[in-house]
């Protein structure tokens, strides 16, 4: 018991040294496509906010929601799908819960195979392609879209199943799938336009998007001792500032207008 | 600190393997507890994936073990025979994959054997696709197992006394004779130990895998993989996978721990 309250004071000593002793660490649990954007933005309030550190966590928002039921120590949580936000409305502060941009799927494409020109290509046998787990908002929007296609003109009766045959891999998180494109081990993958920033990707636009459908919404969590701080990060994200740095990365904001 | 405060005398080794035993023990059985007053635990344990995963966690190492041991073998007693800077250097390629991250042996993988690798041309030409394949899940578990059998067969080897060979082979008994009579035998505990460690490392290989072979249930979707992707929806699910993993793997390790000590005595008797 000695050595291991030993190991705590040494490790909460190495953790506190590089900061001063009256800055709050704020934990912001975020969705893996928001990891440039929100990175960049909490260097920004940061900046503007010298009494606080923010810390940033960034995995599938299924994940981060376990992680939060499992009573993971969390000031914010940014989901991409309202739905991860909606199922824990007893751990978050309701009022706080705020849109704070939105995204387009897009189909990203590896510079290996050049044979893809269209969404029918998809569907043509020996194709790879991955995508994200059902229960990632990345994933189950992507099958969703998918769904939606086969009703479309131009699209063949069993363009769903064919499409879904060829799924070589399904990830964690929606950054693993453009990895993978990235890397040219997979033809296309179905990632959020924003994770193209920088890329040099081909991408192929999905039509028919709801631009409401695909909303990245922010909550600050009951349990957090730190509450007014985390309703300013969220109102820092849709402030002028916030909404100019999610814009940079691609993110939509002009939808995202709850207050 | 007061000796006397504890009712038997301990000495401080003692005491401290009794705090490491609590430490390694306390979150297994902790996982179980949690996983049995899981409402949904006998659902879990006979869901189709479940059952997908363990099949193919247990088919993949399988596979693995016998290659690793096909070529560990040879490779291990070869190596216990040599000396010199080009040995030390073999030792600690071989030893490489011990050290290296999971993630990163998979990405090295990739870039060796993927589409877009230094072979993928190769074995494009070949019309050998390896990524995304059940048989990329065997090549990362060798990968990162191979070390820990190698390490230990090779010092079982070495503990083969040379003269016991050398006797062997002036009664006329040929060097391959010798070497399943006489070395085998004396090194088997090493080689049964080295097995099993190798195993479980096959086993509970995750990085490399959803690296280079992806994550698609009953391909390439083994056991660890179900588990982080049950997280993503069910933790119910990932616990009563987990259970599963613990116990599946804690059989075999007695087993083979069984194994080797059994496999002692006879050798012994040689001497």
């Amino acid at each position: 018991m000695l050595a291991v309250s030993a190991l705590a004071t040494i490790t909460a000593t190495a953790c506190a040294s590089d900061r001063p002793d009256d800055t709050a660490t704020l934990r912001v649990f975020a969705a893996s496509s928001l990891t440039d954007a929100l990175t960049e933005a909490a260097e920004t309030f940061e900046a503007e906010n010298s009494s606080l550190t923010v810390e940033t966590h960034f995995a599938g928002s299924s994940r981060l929601r376990a992680q939060i039921e499992e009573g993971a120590q969390a000031d914010v949580f940014i989901s991409a799908d309202p739905r991860h936000v909606d199922a824990i409305t007893h751990l978050i502060v309701e009022s706080s819960v705020t849109t704070v941009a939105t995204n387009e799927m897009v189909v990203a494409l590896t510079n290996s195979n050049p044979t893809i020109q269209s969404l029918e290509d998809l569907a043509k046998p020996d194709m790879s392609i991955v995508i994200a787990l059902p229960d990632v908002p990345a994933g189950r929007y992507a099958r969703a879209l998918i769904e939606d296609m086969e009703q479309q003109q131009g699209f063949p009766a069993d363009f769903d199943e064919a499409l879904l045959t060829n799924v070589v891999s399904e990830e964690t998180n929606v950054r693993a799938v453009l990895a993978k494109v990235q890397l040219g081990e997979a033809d296309a993958g179905f990632v959020y336009q924003s994770d193209l920033r920088d890329t040099g990707l081909r991408f192929l636009t999905i039509p028919d998007q709801d631009p409401s459908d695909i909303a990245y919404v922010g909550a600050a969590l009951s349990d957090s001792p730190h509450h007014d701080a985390a309703q300013a990060f969220l109102d820092f994200l849709v402030s002028d500032a916030g909404r100019r740095i999610l814009a940079s990365h691609g993110f939509l904001i002009s939808v995202a207008a709850t207050p | 600190m007061n000796r006397r405060a504890f009712p038997v005398a301990l000495p401080p080794g003692g005491i401290i393997t009794l705090v490491y035993i609590a430490f390694i023990t306390l979150p297994l059985i902790a996982l179980f507890i949690r996983a049995v007053s899981s409402y949904s635990l006998w659902d879990s344990l006979t869901s189709d994936i479940t059952l997908t995963a363990l099949r193919l966690s247990l088919v993949t190492s399988l596979i693995s073990m016998i290659i690793v041991v096909g070529a560990g073998v040879p490779i291990a007693r070869y190596l216990s025979r040599r000396s010199g800077h080009l040995s030390r250097v073999i030792d600690v390629l071989i030893d490489v994959p011990l050290v290296l991250p999971p993630v990163v042996a998979g990405l090295a993988m990739l870039m060796a054997f993927g589409r877009m690798g230094i072979l993928g041309d190769a074995l494009d030409a070949a019309g050998i696709r390896l990524p995304f394949t059940t048989t990329a899940v065997i090549l990362a578990q060798i990968f990162v197992s191979a070390p820990f059998f190698i390490r230990a067969a090779k010092l079982g080897f070495q503990a083969v006394p040379r003269e016991l060979e050398e006797i062997s082979q002036t009664l006329g008994i040929s060097p391959w004779r010798t070497f399943w009579r006489v070395s085998l035998p004396l090194a088997w505990p090493s080689i049964v130990g080295g097995l099993a460690l190798s195993w479980a490392r096959a086993i509970s290989e995750f990085g490399a895998t959803i690296m280079f072979a992806g994550n698609l249930t009953g391909r390439t979707q083994t056991m660890p993989l179900a588990i982080l992707s049950a997280m993503e929806s069910n933790v119910g699910a990932a616990l009563a996978l987990a259970v599963i993993l613990v116990a599946a793997s804690i059989i075999v390790l007695f087993v083979l721990t069984l194994a080797a000590t059994r496999a002692a005595v006879p050798a012994g008797r040689l001497e």
